[in-house]
């Protein structure tokens, strides 16, 4: 008996630095966030408990469902915009016999490197009335010239309005603020994505494009597997494998700004072999490819 | 012995990595240092602010109290959201900030919606009322500061008066005279022919005023301008008053349909400088402290422009309006709480501040007794030879009253909401006239004011000082 509750006072003594911090770091603050939420402050001096109201407020406040239905918009446009054009780039900068595929990477990564400041100020250069670039090249091209009535639905209460004096920074904040974050990010996620493809084990895509050889122009339309030799790459499994590239290119390309190096021992494991075992994951990337 | 030491020695190394170990001396050590270190205050009187020019025209005021007292003034010029920060840091804190710091208006909200105790300012009143400033001071430049929850915190404002710039070449060249300007209708009516189309592209080349619904300040210019008001003396939230809506509705017609006469021009910008030197707008409403901006920041315009007193939207109306303020606060944790009063009240009653205040930046004293400095008489070569200081002066005791609330700028904010919803339906079902943005406008202030009364009601701390 004595040696068990020595064996859990040992125990404890031992869980409890972690016991501590996580009591410190993780559970006080979790509780006192609660217990502020309920409550009105002005300062930690001063503290009311309110109960319920601060959410009650905020669900029954205009402004807050109109945040809300902002933040989701900016989210959608941004995701649903962003990262398919960012895997197109991607795509297209992983053509084989590209020419410059280091300048255009350069190109469509640097406004990464730009402050935030300095991408406020250059869109208020571009987008604002009367002196802004992209008015001024509209006025240029287009003069006087607007859409006949009901056209453009939205542009009907633009009526009075010339394209000098175009508020898009007023009327069209939102498409705007999408669209400068598609100029800022898109080339981010690109190297991403770049990263993953050019990690994509050589032996798949050469499956591939022995499969796509073998079944013709309609092989995207199929769903029949073409294995090739090993038997294991299947139409099917591919999402998964694409995933797994992911995970093994952009983990190290985060840490170290490059792609996973290939395992040793892989390198001279004949592709049968490596396929059948699963350990092609992690083998080196092509410099291009035959990409569908 | 070596084994034990190795042993020890993979310890370390295996607890924390040697860059852990760096990382974590360098936070025992300088923790250390600065629980040893006692901080040490400058000597003399601290004061923030958040205008460098403020602090350029202070300097020899602090250079005179030095040689009278001994002690240096030390001022540090902070960003207005920075100085917020950390005044108001320092009030939740309840540690040191400075002896004396200077606001701007719309910063200060957020430090009087709290408790009564937890204003960190001290109360001025006995000491305004002993030393009878209030008689000396134009009235509007105290109303600010002066809250129905606690009383005087400040001893100043920089009051401003509104007049138009217009722009003198062209509407000399047209021969359009001014001085029969007295109204809205009036300025509309005469300037309407500078409005051509030369360029051809349809629209007007340039435009008569420069305001946009966006322009917030100076909408609540406008509306202080008329009888409008965000705030009623008891602190009530009056936003939706039908006065209130016939102005707004009446200044948003300047900017819909055919017939509007006002453009968007930013006045912060360079884009929106060049479009002012360019004359895109003939006038502005130009609050006293803007005419020092201008000289300054647009020399382009010397000899280009005149002032007016603004328009009124009735005959016989109110011919000013305000914008804008500063004023000085002594914290509680002032070290020297009378030597900060006995500063501030030379510094703020200064005739050679008041001088150096109208020379520099435009700005006219609130202290009555310094208006008949001769300085306001001369003329200005700027403004076309005109003595814009007695015209200021002239004005300055029609300047509106604005009542402190720590929800103004909340209010404010709803107020320009409110106008551009009314302009953006107004847009898309192609109404311009006043009557038919009525109701509009009445519908969105009522809407702006209950946003501001459901903020207001849900302060448990106004609510416990029966407000």
């Amino acid at each position: 008996m004595r040696t068990a509750t020595g064996a859990n006072r040992a125990a404890y003594l031992f869980l409890s630095p972690f016991l501590l911090v996580f009591l410190v770091f993780t559970v006080y603050p979790l509780v006192l966030s609660a217990v502020l939420a309920m409550q009105q402050t002005h300062g930690p001096g001063f503290a009311r408990f309110v109960g319920l109201d601060n959410f009650v407020s905020l669900a029954g406040d205009p402004l807050f469902h109109k945040a809300v239905l902002n933040t989701v918009i900016y989210t959608l446009g941004s995701l649903f915009i962003q990262l398919p054009l960012a895997l197109g780039l991607a795509m297209l900068l992983n053509q084989p016999g590209l020419k410059g595929r280091g300048f255009y990477r350069l190109i469509f990564f640097s406004p990464q490197l730009m402050g935030l400041v300095f991408v406020a100020m250059l869109s208020a250069l571009i987008f604002e009335k009367r002196s802004g670039l992209l008015n001024q090249a509209l006025h240029g091209a287009l003069g006087a010239w607007l859409p006949p009535d009901h056209a453009f639905g939205w542009m009907n209460a633009l009526k009075d309005v010339t394209w000098l004096d175009f508020p898009w920074l007023q009327t069209f904040v939102m498409p705007m603020l999408i669209l400068i974050s598609l100029w800022m990010f898109v080339g981010y996620n690109m190297t991403y994505f770049l990263a993953a493809l050019q990690n994509i084990d050589r032996s798949l895509v050469e499956a591939k494009c022995r499969r796509r050889r073998r079944a013709g122009p309609s092989v995207l339309a199929r769903d029949d597997p073409v294995d090739p030799p090993g038997g294991v790459v299947r139409g099917a499994a591919e999402p998964d494998r694409v995933a797994a590239a992911l995970r093994t290119a952009v983990h190290p390309a985060r840490l170290h700004g490059r792609p996973a190096e290939p395992r040793a021992d892989h390198r001279d494991v004949p592709l049968p072999e490596r396929v059948r075992d699963g350990r092609h994951r992690g083998t080196p990337a092509p410099s291009g490819g035959c990409w569908p | 012995m070596s084994t034990s030491r190795t042993r020890i020695g993979a310890l370390w190394t295996e607890a924390l990595s040697p860059g852990a170990w760096i990382i974590a001396l360098l936070a025992i050590v300088s923790g250390v240092i600065v629980v040893a270190m006692p901080v040490r205050r400058a000597p003399g009187l601290e004061l923030w602010m958040f205008s460098p020019e403020h602090a350029n025209m202070y300097k020899p005021a602090t250079e005179a109290w030095q040689k009278q007292t001994g002690e240096p003034v030390n001022i540090s010029v902070f960003g207005i959201p920075a100085l917020a920060r950390r005044v108001m840091g320092g009030f939740f804190a309840g540690i040191e900030t400075a002896d004396l710091v200077e606001c701007e208006r719309q910063m200060v909200g957020p430090m009087f919606s709290g408790p009564l105790d937890s204003v960190g300012f001290v109360d001025l009143t006995d000491r305004i009322k002993a030393e009878g400033l209030l008689e000396r001071i134009n009235p509007p430049s105290f109303t600010p500061w002066t809250s129905c929850r606690a009383d005087a915190s400040a001893c100043r404002t920089t009051s401003t008066r509104c007049c138009s710039r217009t722009g003198r070449t062209s509407s000399r060249a047209a021969g359009i005279d001014m001085s029969t300007v007295e109204t809205w209708a009036d300025f509309e009516r005469v300037l309407r022919p500078l409005m051509a189309d030369k360029n051809g592209d349809g629209q007007p080349d340039r435009y008569l005023l420069g305001f946009w619904e966006t322009h917030m300040d100076n909408l609540e210019v406008l509306l202080l301008g008329e009888t409008g008001r965000l705030f009623d003396a008891d602190g009530r939230c009056v936003m939706a008053q039908e006065r209130n809506a016939e102005i707004v509705a009446e200044v948003l017609s300047w900017c819909l349909g055919e017939w509007r006469f006002c453009a968007d021009i930013n006045e912060w910008t360079n884009a929106g400088h060049a479009q002012t030197i360019d004359a895109y707008a003939l006038a502005f409403l130009m609050p006293d402290w803007m005419c020092g901006i201008w000289m300054e920041q647009m020399p382009q315009l010397s000899g280009k422009v005149k002032l007016m007193p603004m328009p009124a939207f009735e005959p016989g109306g109110r011919r000013t309006s305000v914008r804008g303020g500063s004023m000085m606060g002594i914290p509680k944790t002032a070290r020297d709480v009378d030597a900060a009063w006995a500063f501030s009240r030379d510094l703020y009653l200064s005739p050679d501040l008041a001088r150096r205040l109208f020379e520099t930046n435009g700005i006219i004293t609130p202290v009555r007794e310094h208006w008949s400095n001769p300085v306001f008489d001369e003329p200005r070569p700027f403004f076309s030879g005109q003595a814009t200081g007695r015209l200021y002066i002239e004005q300055a005791p029609n300047v509106p009253p604005r009542p402190a609330s720590p929800y103004y700028r909340t209010a404010l904010l709803r107020l320009q909401d409110a106008a551009v919803s009314v302009a953006e339906q107004a847009r898309s079902k192609g109404l311009s006239s006043p009557k038919d943005l009525l109701p509009l406008a009445r519908k969105a202030l009522e809407e702006a004011q209950a946003s501001v009364e459901r903020q207001m009601d849900r302060n448990v701390f106004l609510a416990e000082d029966g407000r």
